[in-house]
């Protein structure tokens, strides 16, 4: 190897054997030409291994602006190898990670979405009267026929079962000690009370509240919501109220109707079981009290309201693409069972401070 | 300078922790036509969004002849805005749904009849004013829907792939309309599309978004000839991107060293002396002979013919050169003696024509 003032001169064998000695003093060759031109002459070497190469690499890293001279395509092809295997690719993504502050953020964001929203349909509300050419009835008796009307096959089933399960099932442990005829009184406290509402609410849920959001996620999805928000059409009067009123006039109703199947079903496996009808009605007249179908019907409408806010809450946050829609029916299924048992929750303690 | 129509500065919008739109500064000048060009999820429709008011960027301003827009909301924007489905109330006739933005503000009826017959001539639909929605062609409804968009007389028109859902045919008429009627009205138009030959074909100025960031802004002509980065090259029109190491920059010219040891010419666009970069050159401005490249001067490569494919106005040829393949189009009258599969032929372009592109 030769060095002059602006170019590095190597000849014969870069092999390993061939540049091992000269490794240090042609780096510090192309450390001292840092700033000027340098160029690196290989017209005269016979041999290349990978060594060789790499050291011409280093060299052309080292000096930042230094020209190879004299290279053959398969040097060039090699060299320019060598650069690229170096290149240190950008760490990939991390994987993942569960963090509670991620968590914790994200719950206050979706809190303050909810409340927003919350807000958003008061506002719809107490503007109503001034809006109302926006409000469709029949989207209204549309939503009623379709969550409410509909629904009632599959309510009617499902109470039965339910009062047919409650009752077998209490059944078996209250005749031991003999409290066959407690059944009645049992089951029909428990269903009135607080099974009729909830499981009325969670048939909605599925039902219609996944509706909600797939109706109004797809429309927001086509851009129609946009477009009605361009025109100054109100979406929240126009989509959400319809939906809404219609789940909070629907809900007691079904809930009425749920209680009714649960009962009849109960009243099956009692008569079963040797009970007379009498003592079935006179246990449920003796322990049912009107405060607690008014209560429970309450508690319902306001079941039906967070469900079908939920719901169309689901599809107001839809966002892009098609299957943004899927993602915020199941959102709005899991959303509405969940508020409503936490309602219901709130309900027991409240009722229980008021002494109802 | 005159304020512009729209000026967005610096906006800003996440979707969890994708960035949608990444610092975007773009300006539509007063009766400018301009279109918001990218591929899909690029950010473009975010972008117009956030302009007509459906979304509330995360950061940043946009202007509206002067006004900050800020939490406006997006029917007291004054913004006519066309979606890539025609949005017509079902229930009303075409002059009913030209005129329902007048209704909204109150307009009285008189000056509304006036001005929905003006929109209506101005889109060639003045015979069909009593008709149903569902009653019309798709390219029919779309163009009540522009003439929604324009008789409020709005300053800024947003147009969101306006022409997506039509035939091919139809789309092209379409393009021709749309540009002919914005220069007559000189309404300011924005117009969101992926494809490029339509941004071409209607826009003052196009803007290129990629993952939500501007990568160039201008005319399609100096898009087109002049692209500043290897993503503008390759999404606008055809691009032979031939890799090469950056040996000298003189002036504005690039000397570049191509795998094959060749030294040829580009234009410089701020590539570093030393690196790698991309030299990038339009299939068209390639010139091919059927001789030695030392024959046909100084910067021509060697290259060998590897297809001819015949396309009615013009042939391609493959072509391989400096260890990559290369585009050439000729038009179909240019002879083409010599050229068969596997002949030696020599590859040359004017230095200006092409790019040195960092990459």
């Amino acid at each position: 190897m030769e060095a002059a003032p602006g170019a590095l001169t190597f000849a014969g064998a870069m092999d390993a054997k061939g540049v091992a000695p000269v490794w240090a003093r042609a780096l510090a060759a192309a450390e001292a030409a840092k700033g000027t031109s340098l160029a690196l002459d290989i017209g005269a070497v016979t041999l290349w291994d990978t060594a060789g190469i790499t050291l011409l690499a280093d060299l052309e890293t080292l000096h930042g602006a230094a020209t190879v001279v004299g290279a053959t395509p398969q040097v060039e092809t090699l060299l320019a190898r060598v650069h690229a295997a170096r290149q240190v690719p950008g760490r990939p993504p991390s994987p993942a990670v569960f963090s509670l502050r991620a968590l914790l953020v994200g719950g206050i964001a979706a809190a303050a979405d909810g409340v927003a929203f919350l807000g958003e349909t008061a506002i719809a509300l107490v503007m109503l009267p001034a809006r109302l050419k926006m409000f469709r009835m029949s989207d209204l008796w549309r939503a009623a026929d379709q969550s409410g009307v509909k629904a009632i096959p599959l309510v009617l089933l499902l109470g039965v079962l339910i009062g047919l399960i409650l009752a077998f099932q209490s059944l078996i442990p209250m005749r031991r000690f003999g409290a066959d005829v407690y059944v009645a009184s049992l089951v029909a406290i428990g269903l009135v009370r607080e099974l009729g509402p909830l499981l009325a609410a969670v048939i909605l849920s599925g039902r219609s509240g996944s509706a909600f959001a797939a109706e109004i996620g797809t429309m927001k999805v086509n851009q129609e919501v946009d477009a009605l928000v361009t025109m100054g059409l109100d979406p929240v009067t126009m989509l959400v109220l319809p939906r809404l009123l219609a789940a909070i006039v629907v809900m007691p109703a079904l809930t009425i109707v749920l209680d009714f199947a649960g009962l009849a079903g109960m009243s099956f496996v009692l008569l079963g079981d040797g009970i007379p009808q009498v003592a079935i009605g006179n246990q449920i007249a003796g322990w049912v009290a009107a405060g607690d179908l008014y209560g429970a019907l309450a508690k319902s409408a306001v079941f039906g309201a967070a469900v079908a806010a939920v719901g169309c809450r689901a599809g107001m946050a839809t966002g892009l693409g098609p299957e943004a829609v899927g993602v915020s029916a199941t959102r709005a299924v899991v959303g509405g069972i969940v508020a409503s048992i936490v309602l219901d929750g709130m309900f027991a303690l409240i009722f229980y401070r008021l002494g109802i | 300078m005159a304020e512009p129509c729209l000026r967005l500065v610096d906006v800003r919008r996440s979707f969890d922790s994708t960035r949608a739109v990444d610092g975007l500064s773009l300006a539509v000048a007063a009766g400018e036509y301009v279109s918001l060009l990218g591929p899909s999820g690029s950010g473009k429709s975010t972008t117009l969004g956030l302009i007509a008011g459906f979304l509330r960027p995360d950061g940043g301003e946009i202007w509206l002849d002067g006004r900050l827009l800020g939490e406006m909301p997006a029917h007291r924007r004054g913004i006519g805005v066309v979606f890539q489905e025609p949005r017509l109330l079902p229930h009303l006739t075409v002059a009913e749904n030209v005129g329902f933005p007048l209704a909204m503000r109150r307009v009285g009826r008189a000056e509304r009849d006036r001005a929905i017959r003006a929109a209506l001539a101005m889109v060639d639909l003045a015979g069909l004013a009593e008709r149903r929605p569902d009653t019309l062609s798709g390219g029919q409804a779309q163009r009540v829907a522009l003439a929604a968009a324009l008789v409020f007389k709005p300053s800024l028109v947003l147009l969101d792939e306006p022409l997506g859902a039509l035939d091919r045919q139809l789309r092209e008429a379409m393009q021709g309309e749309l540009r002919a009627l914005q220069q007559r009205t000189g309404i300011a138009m924005l117009h969101v599309t992926h494809d490029q030959a339509e941004a071409m074909a209607v826009s003052d100025r196009m803007a290129v978004i990629e993952a939500g960031q501007l990568r160039q802004v201008g005319t399609p002509r100096a898009l087109y000839d002049a692209p500043a980065n290897v993503f503008v090259a390759r999404f606008l029109g055809e691009d032979n991107q031939i890799p090469g190491r950056v040996a000298a920059v003189e002036d504005d010219i690039a000397v570049v060293r191509l795998p094959g040891g060749a030294l040829v010419e580009a234009r410089d666009t701020g590539v570093a002396v030393g690196g790698n970069c991309v030299i990038s050159v339009r299939p068209e401005r390639l010139a091919v002979a059927a001789i030695a490249a030392e024959e046909m001067g100084d910067g021509a490569l060697p290259a060998v013919l590897r297809e001819v494919a015949f396309r009615g106005d013009h042939v391609r040829l493959t072509l391989e050169a400096a260890g990559t393949t290369v585009l050439v189009k000729r038009p179909a009258i240019a002879p083409l003696a010599g050229f068969v599969p596997g002949a030696d032929l020599a590859l040359a372009w004017q230095p200006h024509h092409a790019q040195a592109l960092p990459v």
